[in-house]
């Protein structure tokens, strides 16, 4: 599986949207992506990749987009 | 300050609750039957929310708590201003506060202000040594423990400062060794709602608010 679909699977995963509503989805979009739909998010990705986000990552994680750009941090290329 | 007196009625009926008289502020919480809403009305109230008990079993919860608490929490030193201020923002409709028809923040940024003036054990969250949410945990009857209030600066609240300080207090309600972390909170507040529900909240209990009629 490649990052990108890992980085996929984990929004529909930790939001529980569907594939199609992934890209370019961003934060309180859809009623899914709320506290609780935030940190499921940030789990499933830690699970996804193995990393422990930073609490500034955590609050910075705003969108598809710029989730891509956290992860870089970490040495993840999506 | 509001010059206006405050009344607040809680009764098993609209039977318990007397009608308004007085030229001051009214509110009554009843628990929730369809046949209360006639007697209200013609006592002068109308209907101003609905609220849920909530009840956590600390001791069936499996989650990993700390793996959920993500940001810094202690307990409260110096932070009353921080938590005042915090909860003047946070709560522009909530019905405990808000007792007129049309919500004022005059009147609600009183009631607030005492009521936070009696919160006992509150913990608070920091985040690059700002003070971005609190939750206040009472005890509650013989072994449970009670969430009087909580609430999250508007930029953090859906980046996890809620979930910490719930799951922050589950797991302090599991190291008092309480039997139940309880709740109750508005049937329209559905983010607060989906919270207990991942922490395995289960709903019970309706109660009805009702306010002065002004309209």
């Amino acid at each position: 599986m490649t990052n990108l679909e890992k980085y996929r699977n984990a929004f529909v995963e930790g939001l529980g949207v569907s594939e199609d509503q992934v890209d370019g989805l961003t934060f309180q979009a859809v009623p899914a992506w709320d506290s609780v739909g935030h940190m499921s998010l940030i789990a499933a990705l830690e699970d996804a990749f193995d990393i422990v986000f930073d609490t500034d990552d955590i609050v910075d994680f705003s969108s598809f987009e710029k989730g891509k750009e956290i992860l870089a941090k970490y040495d993840i290329v999506i | 300050m509001s010059d206006l007196k405050y009344q607040q009625f809680k009764g098993n009926s609209a039977a318990d609750i007397p009608a308004v008289s007085e030229n001051c502020l009214y509110r009554a919480e009843i628990p929730y039957a369809p046949e209360n809403y006639s007697e209200m009305s013609r006592k002068g109230y109308i209907f101003a929310d609905r609220t849920l008990g909530v009840s956590i079993a600390v001791n069936k919860c499996s989650l990993d708590l700390d793996k959920m608490i993500r940001f810094s929490i202690e307990a409260s030193s110096g932070d009353d201003e921080d938590v005042l201020n915090i909860a003047l923002a946070s709560f522009p409709f909530d019905r405990r506060f808000h007792v007129r028809p049309v919500p004022d923040n005059e009147v609600a940024g009183d009631i607030i202000r005492k009521w936070v003036s009696e919160l006992s054990e509150v913990y608070v969250c920091k985040y690059k040594d700002k003070t971005v949410g609190f939750i206040d945990l009472e005890p509650y009857g013989d072994n449970d423990c009670f969430i009087h209030l909580a609430a999250v600066e508007e930029r953090y609240r859906a980046a996890g400062v809620a979930v910490s300080l719930y799951a922050f207090a589950l797991k302090k309600a599991k190291e008092k060794g309480c039997d139940k972390l309880l709740g109750r909170i508005s049937a329209g507040n559905t983010a607060v709602m989906n919270l207990y529900t991942y922490l395995g909240g289960v709903f019970s209990e309706p109660v009805d608010v009702f306010v002065r009629n002004e309209i």
